[in-house]
């Protein structure tokens, strides 16, 4: 077992290790790991960079999403329709991690434009769990999860619109941190559902995603969705006990799995013995929320995705293949978009065409919009009661790649309870709490309040320590050579 | 569809204005707004619309829209918001148009002029597209996206009875306000102004509702008589289809200047769905009632109150005072030249300045529609120039003279000038009278014809005399000189 795989940032800085030695050794592990665990879309050549800048990541090597910006990197988002594209600009993360001293080491396989929950809606084939060949990696961030899981970095950018930091992070045993929304620039991610696309952190610790939080937050002069709201670390020293967790029952009664239950009220009675109270937090409107969250995805992804016409992007379809009439340029477009874009890409096109059309719109979008409102009320006046939430990130572990492609019903609900805190904006963080009968992570999920990952934070500290998950012998960071 | 009854009908237009604004920047980027720069370099990833790009709003934009909308007397929306309006179409570079559909910044308000009156039902803001050009392969188009993300106004009327002769006085009226506020250069002839007319009738002149049509939409109109034209034959073409009982229908038609009339461009599909998407990466507009009054305080004196003004402050004619507003740098110069003549009795300065403006100023300046050069001769030159005129120390053909060197060289005081033209100082009166004589002498016949009753025997003399004086004899006292000396030899 390798330094490298093992240690977080913090304690590879506390035990004196050179960042930047362990970022060269992931860099060539990637290469040649990379094609079995197929957790990236492509390898920076130029990595290293020709000084490696000072800030508090300098010398950290990260994977980034594949639909986060770099100047000149193929962003793809793991589609045909943009196989040939090189951004020829760079996000605003990407830059702040790399003034922070930050070194990027590739792109991250995802599912097609973040539309899944398992990493097998890619152009480049499903990615591998790190924990057992043959199981998903968790979506859309599964390559950032897998990336980190195998100690290939030390951590990774992905993005959350329904869960897509939180569930891969739970499928691979590591900290997943979805901030509020406007936290983090969205500029240079590739849209998704803009309304819901937070970038996220895929960590080995929650200290570490705290780190990489306080470099990229802020506001943004380019986003005018994001907020005025730095964020810096929280002393280690700050307390927790006597905080209240609330316990959304009507989402966590329907468990089925008796390991998940089990894992959770341990997890639940380790929270206690930390001093923390932990009572209920009734949150019906919670119930239905998977519905509502596909329907306004839905249509923000068609608007979105419009833009795949052919004319710049997917242009080596040649006009008139596959049409059906119509000018030449609505053939070009059919074209493209029939070639370029993937089942589960034009399914939700369908849906959110379908759902803004008139006639369908106030019966679902309308609706959709009506219910997100009031389940956002509902979630804060909870938050103003308890501190924060606690739930499972998902109702099992990591299921087997090609068990859920023929129930794309069954895949939507893989996200009930990660999507309340998207539609609400509010931050929620994921960490790993024990394994479930097959040996796979489960994971809890705390949501904070608007801007309360500071006291996400200062939680996850506290149970992470005590919960000791990381020190697990079968996890991949300490079977791998 | 069962024909359409006319009678008791009353025609009727509705217009759909886009204005382009003059702001430095484009709506939702950075890059610069002008037009004739080389295709394709005043882009950037927004306006491009490359993926993970995200709209700004630009301040500027809002600033311009708020203050045409202030100065219509329209009700500025404290919230306003926008939405994304879905279409595929090559101009379109994502294919959606960000534009201000369920919450425009601005509604109602009123414009009039010359008795021809619209009633606004909104005005928004929303991103201009792309410009399309033959492609280099035959059947192919390319694409400049230098005007793709430029900012508009859309401007929309309630329908009203208007003839296309007030459609045309409306409309030049309204591209004389936009250059008033500096918000655009307002001309139709190069697409700075676009209107297209909505043609139908109307049940009761007075109200809007029920509206019967539109039946044609215009378009491609080029100019605001164009405009006019189009509109009045196509009243007569739909009037003259239902005469024959058969019913229009909805047509979108182009003007043909040529052969003065309307042609058909293609009828008009069933509504499209637009499916318009709120703007998720913009947050609403919020207009604070602060800054509406701070933008309300720094609208300029709006031009139909400016030319009232000026007829009962300087004594000047209606048609004066609306030439002078015309544009606003030139009510600006009139107004400046006048407080400087503000010494002289009653009006008489500002009728000196605004008749020596109207005939010797306007037609030298180049008045560019938004912020032209200021006038060669500054005003404070020109009161100086119309003192001397005042006191008799300058004949009027003479201080023309002078203010034609003044326009060469507008540095050096026009009594200087006068000297080195020589015409320094009006004739006296024993000078004036020997040119008089020699003028009668030299033209008997004129004095003949003078007498006769032909009065442009006078006209005749008086510039003898003027003549003879090199432009220093005062034309009015010559005239008065003369005139006694005729009337004495009839005495006679």
């Amino acid at each position: 077992m390798s330094w490298w795989r093992r240690m977080t940032m913090t304690q590879a800085r506390g035990a004196g290790r050179e960042p930047v030695a362990g970022t060269g050794a992931m860099a060539a592990a990637a290469v040649r790991e990379g094609r079995t665990l197929n957790a990236f879309t492509w390898l920076d050549p130029a990595w290293m960079p020709p000084s490696v800048g000072q800030g508090p990541l300098a010398g950290f090597g990260c994977a980034v999403k594949a639909n986060i910006c770099g100047a000149g990197w193929p962003n793809d988002c793991a589609s045909a329709v943009l196989s040939h594209y090189r951004s020829p600009y760079g996000s605003t993360a990407v830059a702040r991690l790399q003034a922070a001293g930050g070194l990027c080491l590739g792109l991250a396989n995802m599912d097609e434009f973040g539309m899944g929950s398992s990493c097998e809606y890619s152009t480049y084939g499903p990615v591998q769990n790190p924990w057992r060949e043959g199981f998903t990696a968790g979506g859309s961030s599964g390559g950032s999860a897998a990336a980190v899981a195998a100690g290939l970095a030390w951590f990774a950018l992905g993005s959350d619109t329904g869960g897509s930091v939180r569930l891969p992070a739970h499928c691979c045993g590591i900290v997943g941190l979805k901030p509020t929304y406007g936290r983090v620039s969205r500029y240079g991610l590739i849209a998704f559902a803009s309304s819901l696309d937070v970038i996220g952190i895929l960590a080995r610790s929650v200290d570490d995603a705290a780190l990489v939080l306080s470099v990229l937050a802020g506001p943004d002069p380019r986003d005018a969705t994001s907020l005025d709201a730095a964020f810096a670390v929280p002393d280690p020293g700050l307390p927790v006990r006597g905080l209240t967790l609330g316990v959304p029952r009507d989402l966590t009664d329907g468990l089925a799995e008796p390991a998940v239950r089990e894992d959770f009220e341990r997890t639940l009675a380790v929270a206690r013995d930390l001093g923390l109270k932990v009572v209920d937090a009734p949150l019906p409107a919670a119930a239905d929320a998977v519905q509502t969250y596909l329907v306004l995805a839905a249509a923000e992804a068609a608007s979105n995705l419009a833009r795949y016409d052919g004319s710049l992007y997917g242009g080596t379809t040649e006009p008139g293949a596959g049409s059906v009439g119509g000018t030449a340029f609505e053939q070009q477009v059919t074209a493209t978009r029939t070639a370029g874009l993937g089942p589960e890409v034009k399914r939700r096109i369908l849906l959110g065409t379908h759902v803004l059309a008139a006639g369908y719109r106030q019966r679902f979008y309308d609706r959709a919009q009506a219910h997100r409102k009031v389940l956002t009320a509902r979630m804060q006046e909870v938050l103003g009661v308890v501190d924060a939430l606690i739930l499972p990130t998902a109702a099992e572990g990591a299921f087997r790649l090609g068990s859920r492609l023929d129930d794309p019903v069954a895949m939507y609900r893989t996200d009930q309870f990660t999507v309340p805190a998207s539609l609400a904006g509010l931050p929620a963080l994921t960490l790993p709490t024990g394994l479930d009968a097959r040996g796979l992570p489960l994971s809890v999920q705390l949501v904070g309040p608007r801007l309360g990952e500071d006291l996400l934070i200062r939680l996850g500290r506290a149970l992470e320590e005590a919960l000791d998950f990381r020190s697990r012998k079968e996890a991949p960071w300490h079977r791998l050579p | 569809m069962a024909p359409v009854a006319l009678s008791g009908l009353h025609p009727s237009v509705g217009l759909e204005i886009h204005v382009r604004l003059l702001t430095p920047t484009k709506l939702f980027c950075r890059c610069a707004n002008r037009v004739g720069a080389e295709s394709n370099t005043l882009v950037c990833p927004v306006c491009m619309g490359l993926p993970g790009s995200l709209p700004v709003l630009s301040a500027a934009a809002v600033a311009c829209a708020a203050r045409v909308a202030l100065a219509a007397g329209a009700r500025v929306n404290r919230i306003s918001a926008f939405d994304r309006k879905h279409y595929f179409y090559p101009d379109l570079p994502r294919n959606y148009q960000i534009t201000q559909y369920a919450h425009p910044l601005a509604t109602g308000g009123e414009l009039e002029w010359g008795g021809v009156g619209f009633t606004l039902e909104r005005m928004h803001l929303e991103e201009d597209a792309a410009r399309l050009l033959a492609g280099p392969r035959a059947g192919t188009v390319a694409v400049d996206l230098n005007r793709a993300g430029t900012p508009l106004l859309e401007i929309v009327t309630e329908p009203a009875c208007a003839p296309g002769a007030g459609v045309r006085t409306w409309l030049q009226g309204l591209r004389r306000l936009l250059r008033w506020l500096e918000v655009s250069d307002g001309n139709l002839e190069d697409g700075s102004l676009r209107c297209d007319a909505n043609v139908g009738f109307m049940a009761d002149r007075n109200r809007t509702h029920p509206w019967r049509g539109p039946w044609t939409e215009l378009k491609n109109l080029n100019s605001p008589g164009m405009i006019g034209r189009a509109v009045d034959h196509e009243v007569e073409r739909l009037t003259a289809l239902a005469q024959e009982g058969s019913t229009p229908v909805h047509e979108t038609r182009s003007w043909d200047e040529k052969a003065g009339r309307t042609r058909l461009l293609r009828y008009k599909e069933k509504t499209r769905d637009y499916r318009y998407l709120p703007e998720p990466d913009l947050p609403p507009v919020v207009l604070a009632p602060s800054q509406l009054e701070e933008l309300a305080a720094a609208l300029p004196e709006l031009p139909a109150a400016r030319e009232e003004r000026f007829q009962g402050q300087y004594g000047i004619s209606a048609e004066a005072a609306h030439t002078l507003c015309r544009d606003r740098v030139l009510a600006d110069y009139f107004e400046d030249v006048a407080g400087r003549l503000a010494g002289l009795p009653n009006t008489e300065g500002a009728t000196l300045a605004a008749n020596w403006i109207l005939t010797e100023v306007a037609g030298r300046w180049n008045l560019r529609p938004v912020r032209p050069e200021p006038f060669a001769v500054p005003p404070q030159k020109l009161a100086d120039l119309l003192q001397l005129l005042a006191a008799g120390k300058l004949a009027r053909p003479a201080a023309k003279q002078v203010f034609a060197a003044m326009l060469a060289d507008p540095g050096t005081p026009p009594t200087v000038l006068a000297q080195r033209l020589g015409l320094d100082g009006v004739a006296g009166k024993a000078e004036l009278e020997t040119w008089c004589h020699q003028a009668l002498a030299a033209a008997p016949g004129a004095a003949a014809s003078w007498r006769q009753g032909k009065a442009a025997a006078l006209d005749h003399l008086v510039g003898r005399v003027m003549a003879l004086s090199g432009g220093r004899a005062d034309p009015a006292r010559a005239r008065e000189v003369l005139q006694g000396l005729l009337q004495a030899e009839d005495s006679n």
